[in-house]
């Protein structure tokens, strides 16, 4: 429990710094939102400089920083993240259409890479043909030089160009139901990219390593001997105290994959939060991008933790440290 | 039949240190920078300077080796001179990485105990945030820029380099040759610049050979979303912007260019960076 409660404060002093680097981040920004607001709803022409005013009254755009920073925080725990200076649109309202979507993406993508990474790894680990294991490792390092969306690209190229199998992008035609059946059509492609975009190659490895030490251990080769089940020796006495490396780095992985979903979103037009950013970064519709940038802060903190709870619980060791 | 522990490192998969790979990968790279550098020598064409006469030609064609785009750009010039920016970027964002991070690693290590614990804890909670997402926010906010590319690179990346100098630092400084130097009569400053930073640098070098990647990476990744290089200037990763419709129409070598050169510096820088990092497998 003590360890639990020191990581959760130390999750949320990280979410807290966040929220500040943003925050400073967008405020420092150059141009004024309230002319930029007042211009883009009056099509772009130049407005009065005392319309300009009003508005950096009314938003307390003249108050001190640090007042800034309070209420809009305030506002944000309540899951006010104010409107879109683009299209006037309460960003949460923005935030609930997308965030879901970015999830399954990215959740599909975790279970895609640990259910691949741990085949691939056990193999590459306990077989002894020298020409697979070292096709393997060739394999993952060509794929650890490739950045994200170059593999995206070369998926999207094989799967919905060259056979034409899976559709190219988007979520469903026009009009179409979204039944699952539809929807996982169009998310295998983004989940399968983002899974070999990103830390595959370190997954298998760190399973390889981990499982690969211990092939040939004592307490291995003691179960071996009496007699236990093939199945029950690699699962049991390989492949849970195998896994702490690759657990350990799957918590800090995942994070990496949802900053990783912004460019796969964007390639196949999947309607997710990451796709959202690039948009509001291109276009300076800052409420958007700070609040995009927040929450899959978040997300990313907790997937950390997780990631760190999974560790203590396969590893009694970390769990019981004196540094908690 | 007991196999060696294979060493760890975070950032790319290890091969056995063979020789003619490491070699190969500095033939490459030795390669690719020369034709970056005279890209004014081996092609006549401007790499922005659109061709009306000559649009979507297929690699082969006469005058044009790689063939031309949509707008017939020449797709040589558009390699050649996107290597130059890729690799000054690569380059320059890894410098100012590796220089921002010892200068915060030692000032970890040499400086007050309130300073050192600010900067480890700044760079252990930094570690735990996905720095894309921060190198994107910043991108936005500063506009796209070469310079913009380079600094949001350095200041989203410094933390590998610095922690490891802080520890390497601070293991050399209660070394026996340290101390004999302070004994011998060296300032802090003498024993600091000639004892201690020559003695953090091996480990700094290693890790400075992953950053020259992961900078190539994070800016073909910035630019290809359209949030780093501006497209008046070619680099490998705004070029691939305009192409994905490509992928679907057939003209699939516009991307495969500049994208399977990315791939190529990448994986090649890896293979230097794993040849350079220690046998123990402390570097990422």
């Amino acid at each position: 429990m003590r360890f639990l409660a020191v990581r959760a404060a130390t999750s949320l002093l990280v979410v807290a710094a966040l929220s500040v680097l943003c925050f400073g981040l967008v405020s420092l920004a150059p141009g004024d939102p309230a002319a930029e607001i007042l211009e883009a709803r009056n099509g772009g022409r130049p407005v009065p400089a005392a319309a300009v005013a009003a508005l950096r009254a009314e938003m307390g755009l003249d108050d001190p920083l640090p007042a800034r920073y309070a209420r809009w925080a305030g506002d944000a725990l309540r899951g006010d993240f104010g409107v879109s200076y683009l299209t006037g649109r309460p960003v949460s309202e923005t935030l609930a259409d997308t965030v879901p979507w970015t999830l399954l993406l990215t959740g599909a993508a975790t279970v895609l890479s640990v259910l691949g990474a741990v085949a691939v790894g056990l193999v590459a680990a306990l077989t002894r043909r020298a020409w697979l294991r070292r096709g393997i490792e060739t394999a993952m390092f060509v794929l650890g030089g490739m950045p994200g969306f170059v593999s995206a690209l070369l998926l999207l190229y094989l799967f919905a160009a060259v056979w034409r199998v899976l559709p190219s992008g988007g979520l469903g035609r026009p009009g179409e139901p979204l039944t699952p059946g539809v929807v996982l059509t169009y998310l295998a492609l983004p989940a399968l990219a983002l899974t070999f975009g990103h830390h595959f190659g370190t997954y298998v490895r760190l399973i390889q390593s981990g499982v690969g030490r211990l092939r040939d251990a004592p307490h291995v080769e003691n179960a071996r001997v009496r007699g236990l089940s093939r199945w029950t020796v690699t699962t049991r006495h390989l492949l849970r105290p195998g896994l702490v490396p690759f657990t350990a780095r799957l918590g800090v992985g995942v994070g990496g994959l949802i900053a990783g979903a912004y460019a796969t979103e964007v390639i196949f037009s999947w309607p997710g939060v990451g796709r959202q950013a690039i948009e509001a970064a291109r276009s300076h519709d800052y409420p958007v991008l700070v609040a995009v940038v927040l929450v899959t802060g978040v997300v990313v903190v907790l997937a950390n933790l997780l990631g760190e709870l999974a560790v203590a619980r396969l590893d009694p060791r970390i769990r019981r440290s004196p540094r908690g | 039949m007991a196999e060696a522990v294979r060493p760890r490192g975070l950032l790319a998969v290890r091969l056995a240190p063979r020789r003619p790979a490491i070699a190969a990968a500095a033939l490459v790279l030795a390669v690719m920078g020369l034709a970056a550098v005279a890209a004014p020598l081996l092609t006549p064409y401007d790499p922005i300077a659109t061709d009306t006469a000559a649009t979507a030609l297929p690699p082969g064609s006469p005058g044009h080796p790689l063939g031309t785009d949509l707008l017939g750009r020449d797709l040589l010039a558009g390699l050649l001179y996107g290597g130059r920016t890729s690799l000054l970027v690569g380059l320059a964002a890894a410098a100012m990485t590796v220089v921002l991070g010892t200068l915060l690693g030692a000032a970890a290590a040499a400086g007050p105990r309130w300073l050192d614990s600010l900067i480890a804890r700044a760079a252990d909670m930094l570690l735990s945030l996905p720095m894309l997402i921060v190198t994107l926010a910043l991108a936005a906010v500063a506009g796209p820029s070469l310079a913009t590319v380079i600094v949001a690179v350095a200041v989203t990346s410094w933390m590998p380099v610095a922690l490891i100098a802080r520890a390497e630092l601070r293991s050399q400084r209660e070394r026996l040759y340290i101390r004999a130097a302070y004994g011998l009569g060296l300032s802090g400053a003498q024993v600091f610049r000639r004892h201690l930073l020559p003695g953090a640098l091996p480990p700094v070098a290693s890790i400075a050979a992953f950053e020259v990647g992961h900078a190539v990476l994070t800016e073909s990744t910035l630019s290809f979303l359209g949030l780093g290089i501006p497209p008046n200037r070619p680099s490998w990763g705004n070029l691939l912007t305009e192409t994905k419709a490509h992928l679907l129409t057939g003209e699939w070598y516009t991307v495969a260019y500049p994208a399977a050169a990315i791939v190529i510096v990448i994986i090649a820088v890896n293979v230097l960076a794993n040849a350079v990092a220690p046998a123990d497998g402390r570097a990422w």
